[in-house]
């Protein structure tokens, strides 16, 4: 009996380990982010300016639409070589005299493309000009962005570059989230990007297999687009990351250019933000079935198959299940041995505190600019509960003697049942903050929603957020929810900083 | 399609002009081509869209490039000095004078992306004081 309880408490420990997994590969992937100078592609580049298709999907973007025409057309590439798609995808409001106005201000440069029956989402928008542009010999490469973004003005031509060297097929940029004047989340988002762009990127780079190409950014040699049928994929919600996918299984190269910076409009409220990351996550479980036969197994001429991107994707995919297999697997231990329990949370959280800091400070330093921006909200990342759980494990005895005291102050007194109820309470928190996350979308269009729903995303952490959304796609894919693009409105209040 | 690409310009390839400095933009690359890809003596573009009519006549082709090795995602560029590379394209047609040319623009990126590998050592740095912290103050 006694060794079928120690096998028990094992087993428990084992899971628990698994919850750090993700922890473990997080600094990996920031590990492998700092040796980008090693694998860079820059000795094969020139200053190349193929002719490009600028190819934008548009629905009801009057907002936004004239102004990202008139910033393309300030780009620092030659003019001759540049032609403006937009594909009016049925708007019903002025985007198609917004579009016509510019292309008789920019003559030869912007194409109107309408189509009278929309709604089919992005990939079908995206394909209707897609077939026109390819049937015409001009184009040399193909410009894939969103509506609203902002490419700085070197961007393009940064990009460009890449494409002299045939083995490349597509580069991606450094999106960042540029709402001016933004609020909470958005500042959220902009931290988010430096580590899942301004590094995750890098770290695929330096592994030679790139996960997706940015929606919004994302040039195509004519080649590459050739090779892998010409259209993008409409069976899925990422559409982009089928097509990097496809661009890497036909033996091409796929680029991330960090110094070709563009610019995006993200969520400001949590119900935009879930709106836009349920369609990603759900399309990542999409794309997990349909590449299932690469994951783990070696590919000829691409490096999908390989351990580590394996790693980069599942421990993102499967994060959620990581948090709730710790969670439950500590709480069990603690019915089991408490004592135990204790040591496997005690190693975890040191584990999350050496994650913690190692990439909050390294991402901060990897983008300076938009970090004076979102230093607080890159502390608050993982929510005060959890800030305050790492520094618990940091500072035991200071924080044990603050409890005391408080508690004291309280007119209480520490008990063992205190403090069983404090490791049960932390034992839980780790799954639980993702509840918490999600009654912030539940709190923000309710009365105080808009005081209380920041309140509650800084309580349980923007992370557990994000991870909330992953688990209601693994729900909606389970269920075979109805699969439609719900567009994520855009203000036009995407500005570059001076 | 309701508009369509100027018919007063139908090969927009011809109208290089010098950039506003007066340099002139067309300052050919090491391989003889323009900074736009073309080829300024009429040579065949090697072979990027043989046979495409009219627009082949100055379709860039890209420089030649070594085979693609899908083990090797990107050179080394860690013992190349960047010194080395050469000096003075100018970044894009009509860059002025002033602004950095090609191979300063590749440079810099080049510094960047090797700071970022103090920036990390100096995150470790941060991580190994914490722990030192934890382990000598509270065991």
């Amino acid at each position: 009996m006694r060794q079928l309880v120690t096998a028990v408490e094992w087993l428990l420990v084992a899971f628990v380990v698994i919850g750090a997994i993700p922890l473990l590969v997080a600094n990996y992937q920031f590990l492998l982010a700092a040796f980008h100078f090693r694998r860079l592609h820059y000795a094969r580049c020139q200053p190349w300016f193929p002719r490009t298709a600028i190819l934008i999907p548009a629905w009801n973007e009057h907002a936004v639409i004239g102004a990202s025409i008139d910033r393309l057309m300030r780009l620092e590439y030659p003019r001759e070589s540049l032609r403006i798609f937009v594909v009016d995808d049925a708007s019903t409001d002025a985007t198609p005299q917004v579009i016509q106005a510019k292309a008789a201000q920019y003559p030869g440069n912007v194409v109107h493309l309408r189509r009278e029956k929309g709604g089919e989402g992005k990939a079908a928008t995206l394909n209707h000009g897609l077939d026109i542009i390819l049937a015409d010999d001009w184009m040399q490469a193909v410009l894939i962005m969103d509506a609203d973004v902002i490419y700085e003005p070197s961007s393009l031509r940064a990009m460009s570059r890449h494409l002299a060297d045939p083995a490349v097929g597509s580069v991606t940029a450094y999106i960042k989230e540029g709402s001016r004047p933004g609020n909470y989340l958005t500042r959220f988002i902009g931290y988010e990007y430096i580590t899942a762009q301004g590094a995750a990127r890098r770290s695929q780079d330096v592994l030679g297999v790139i996960a997706c190409l940015a929606g919004g950014a994302q040039l195509h040699s004519r080649e590459n687009l050739e090779a892998i049928g010409g259209r993008v994929d409409t069976t899925t919600l990422a559409e982009d990351t089928v097509t990097t996918f496809n661009t890497q299984r036909a033996g091409r190269t796929v680029l991330f250019e960090p110094h070709a910076t563009v610019w995006a409009e993200e969520p400001g409220s949590i119900t935009g933000l879930w709106k836009q990351r349920l369609r990603w996550a759900r399309g990542n479980v999409q794309v997990t079935r349909m590449f299932s036969n690469i994951w783990f197994r070696h590919q000829r001429g691409n490096r999908l198959g390989s351990v580590s991107f394996g790693l980069l994707w599942f421990s993102v995919l499967l994060l959620p299940v990581a948090m709730v297999c710790a969670s439950a697997s500590l709480v069990a231990l603690y019915f089991v041995n408490a004592q135990l329990a204790w040591t496997a949370f005690h190693i975890l959280w040191l584990t999350n505190v050496i994650t913690y800091v190692f990439i909050t400070s390294f991402a901060l330093l990897i983008d300076p600019v938009v970090g004076r921006h979102t230093w607080r909200q890159a502390v608050m990342f993982p929510g005060a509960v959890n800030v305050l759980i790492m520094l618990a494990a940091v500072l035991p005895t200071p924080l044990a003697w603050l409890g005391h005291h408080a508690l004291s102050a309280a007119g209480a007194s520490v008990t063992p049942g205190w403090v069983h109820g404090v490791q049960f309470f932390t034992y839980v928190w780790l799954a639980g903050c993702m509840g918490v996350a999600y009654l912030a979308k539940l709190a923000e269009p309710r009365p105080l929603g808009r005081f209380l729903s920041p309140a509650l995303v800084y309580l349980g952490g923007y992370g557990p957020l994000l991870c909330a959304i992953t688990t209601a796609a693994y729900i909606q894919e389970f269920r075979g929810a109805d699969q439609h693009w719900d567009k994520t409105e855009k203000t036009g209040k995407v500005a570059a900083p001076a | 399609m309701t508009s369509a690409p100027d018919p007063r310009n139908p090969d927009p390839h011809d109208s290089a002009v010098p950039g506003p400095d007066g340099r002139d933009s067309a300052v050919p690359g090491p391989d003889g081509r323009d900074p736009d890809g073309r080829d300024p003596q009429g040579r065949d573009p090697q072979g990027r869209h043989p046979g495409r009519g009219l627009w082949d006549a100055t379709a860039p082709a890209a420089p030649d490039s070594a085979a693609h090795d899908p083990d090797t995602p990107g050179l080394n560029l860690f013992d190349l000095d960047p010194r080395d590379l050469e000096h003075g394209r100018p970044a894009y047609p009509g860059a002025p004078a002033s602004a950095p040319s090609f191979e300063d623009e590749i440079a810099a990126a080049v510094r960047y992306e090797r700071g970022l590998a103090v920036k990390a050592l100096v995150a470790l740095y941060l991580v190994a004081l914490v722990l030192a912290f934890r382990v000598y103050f509270f065991g």
